[in-house]
């Protein structure tokens, strides 16, 4: 591995880190967004194009918007805290599974010689269409299940009388999150 | 034919919110529909896959420019016919019981792209397009989970939702790991790979990838954290499908494709999970023991029954793994039948507490006559399913040898029959409950999908020899021929 993509992996993951632990949701969506920007290039830089603009438009472009978009929308007061004591466990586990990793893989694939790929197609289309049909159908399912998922979960729920008896019956942890 | 399985569902769930605005019954009429449809699909397959055919389906037969590969075997057609079965019920139930929870139309199109997932994870012969169709059922079952908005159902969905992307980060990981190896993800290519021989120490590495993904799916000891929170917290019905059906596709059936058809069952696997099932079994039946909530009673009792599957199929000897197979079918009807029960006693009483429960059994003689089958299904009393499918897992354990893991597996049937019995006497006998007076049975829909279970439970015990060699024995052929052991008819053709 050359030291330019090394690099781009450990930023990567420091903007990762960033991601979650950040308490400024707007700054963790544009560290998610910068770290999917840095894996597109090295995705690019690995010979793979098509899955570097997918990644940059889809991840760093679209659900970056989505995300920003969403956020304006939350008010202040909405935003849970939360414990702080991952901040300082989380940089020890993340360097004793790096230091593990980086043994591991040096041990298993320093001197291994990847398979020689099947032909897959002409083109990034051809492959896509013609190949991986199957999977296309997959991503289909996997669109409506999230646009099914949001509007299920921001639905309004009717006030029937069932509900309100419900309501009061549930004591524990039974309020709407919504 | 076999891509109906997937493209029915699909079609109908894309169709759910028109349907809806259109009739409010619609969606629950089509919904029942379409999983009796799936289902007499399935059974249409019965006779042929019995006699030994496989089927494949393919799109170049019908000069489609896109690329469509499928393929049933046994194995593929019990696991579907388990769904669509526990589907139908689900669904069938769901038309009284969900209609206090609003959104309909949203629900049953989460439903459908669910079944779709399973569906589609169990034809396909590809190592790639199945993680597609975990990921599909998976993220309909979160947005389920979380359907009653409800700040526990939110907070269990969330946990499930995180322990399922390390669990699919795991399957991602060794899937790329094979393609760095072989250079294909068919599964076929793949078994004539690892033939050839892989490096041992990648193999190693991948197998326990595929082991921790595919065991947090199945919930397995110690991959179960998510499962208790998870199921208990989803609506009734998805309660059912989850523990029935979801724990089983996405773990137990990924899991045994991957390990039986390609790599053989290796003895490593094989030890780990016999160690991994007998501890499943043990601390699911010893923790669900100390619950007072019916739901998560259950749902710690389905870890400890998918022990019992994951020890038949570790084990590896044509009479455990039909054992496995069977038990994997019946685990299906009895706990997806349980799960209902639960919801319709919480529907009844409002509470699925068992210390505010008490003597509802003359109130709800239904539900209460279903949970006593269930219960005695579960436990492996005769003539129920449930008996015949751990007969079979215990004598292939005594004729392997396993005499510490047989006598486990005795003493946790016996555990096992010990919880129910207490849910019994606690929920539906003794004395009426304060507050319990006014309660009556549950509407028509709910009580046809329990008292069809019910009934499949008691038939299946008695049409014994009838599911064993047309249902159970081709599947169990399918993963024999997979690892190389010579098969054998309990019964006769």
């Amino acid at each position: 591995m050359d030291f330019i993509n090394l690099s781009l992996l450990v930023l990567m993951t420091g903007l990762a880190c960033a991601a979650v632990f950040l308490r400024d949701l707007v700054r963790s969506a544009i560290s998610l967004a910068l770290m999917s920007a840095l894996m597109a290039v090295v995705l690019y830089r690995l010979n793979s194009p098509y899955a570097a603009v997918f990644e940059l438009s889809v991840v760093a472009g679209l659900i970056t918007v989505l995300f920003v978009s969403v956020i304006a929308l939350t008010k202040e007061e909405d935003q849970v805290r939360e414990a702080g004591w991952p901040l300082y466990v989380f940089p020890l586990a993340l360097a004793a599974f790096g230091l593990a990793d980086l043994l591991v893989m040096r041990a298993l694939f320093s001197s291994y010689q990847p398979a020689g790929y099947a032909a897959v197609g002409e083109s990034f289309g051809a492959t896509l269409w013609g190949v991986r049909s199957l999977d296309i159908l997959g991503q289909v399912a996997v669109i409506f299940a999230g646009v099914f998922g949001v509007l299920a979960l921001l639905r309004e729920k009717p006030q029937t009388a069932r509900q309100k008896q419900d309501a009061e019956k549930a004591k524990d942890g039974g309020e709407k999150l919504w | 034919m076999l891509l109906l399985f997937i493209v029915l569902p699909l079609a109908v769930a894309a169709l759910m919110p028109l349907l809806h605005r259109l009739n409010r019954w619609l969606p629950d009429a089509l919904a029942a529909l379409t999983m009796l449809g799936t289902l007499l699909l399935g059974i249409a397959h019965i006779r042929l896959i019995g006699a030994g055919h496989i089927y494949y389906w393919d799109s170049a037969l019908y000069g489609l420019p896109i690329r469509l590969s499928l393929m049933m075997d046994g194995f593929s057609l019990l696991l579907l016919l388990t769904i669509s079965m526990v589907s139908f019920f689900a669904c069938v139930f769901s038309v009284n019981y969900m209609e206090h929870y609003g959104g309909k139309g949203a629900y049953y199109a989460l439903f459908l792209i669910m079944v779709a997932g399973m569906n589609g994870l169990v034809l396909t012969t590809d190592l790639f397009s199945l993680y597609v169709f975990l990921e599909v059922a998976a993220i309909a079952s979160y947005a389920l989970v979380a359907f009653g908005q409800k700040h526990d159902e939110v907070e269990a969905a969330f946990k499930y939702l995180m322990l399922s992307a390390v669990a699919t980060t795991g399957i991602l990981l060794a899937t790329a790991l094979v393609y760095l190896m072989t250079g294909t993800l068919g599964f076929a290519e793949l078994a004539a790979a690892a033939r050839a021989g892989f490096d041992p120490r990648l193999l190693g590495l991948l197998l326990a990838f595929f082991l921790m993904g595919f065991g947090l799916k199945a919930a397995i000891v110690p991959f179960h954290a998510w499962l208790p929170d998870a199921h208990p917290s989803a609506p009734a019905p998805i309660s059912a499908m989850l523990s029935g059906v979801v724990i089983k596709v996405s773990g137990i059936y990924a899991l045994v494709r991957v390990v039986y058809n390609v790599f053989g069952l290796p003895v490593g696997v094989s030890q780990a999970l016999l160690a991994l099932g007998a501890l499943s079994m043990v601390l699911g039946a010893l923790i669900a023991l100390g619950q007072t909530d019916f739901k998560r009673m259950l749902a710690y009792s389905s870890i400890s029954q998918v022990g019992y599957i994951v020890i038949g199929l570790a084990l590896g000897t044509p009479l455990a793994i039909m054992g496995a197979l069977f038990h994997l079918f019946n685990h299906a009807t009895f706990k997806g039948l349980l799960f209902l029960d639960a919801g319709a006693t919480e529907y009844a009483t409002g509470t699925r507490e068992l210390s505010k429960l008490g003597g509802i059994n003359n109130r709800l003689p239904i539900t209460g006559l279903t949970t006593t089958i269930g219960t005695f299904s579960i436990a492996g009393v005769p003539p129920f399913n449930g008996f015949w499918s751990k007969l079979l897992i215990i004598v292939a354990l005594v004729q392997a040898g396993q005499l510490g893991l047989a006598a486990l597996a005795v003493g946790t049937s016996v555990l096992t029959l010990w919880y129910f019995l207490l849910i019994q006497r606690r929920a539906f006998f003794g004395k009426l409950a304060a507050g319990m007076e006014k309660i009556k049975e549950v509407p028509f829909y709910m009580s046809f999908a329990t008292v069809g279970l019910a009934a499949l439970c008691l038939a299946v015990g008695l049409c014994y020899p009838w599911v064993a060699d047309n249902l159970i024995q081709p599947g169990m052929t399918s993963l024999t021929n997979a690892i190389g052991v010579n098969g054998f008819s309990l019964f006769g053709n």
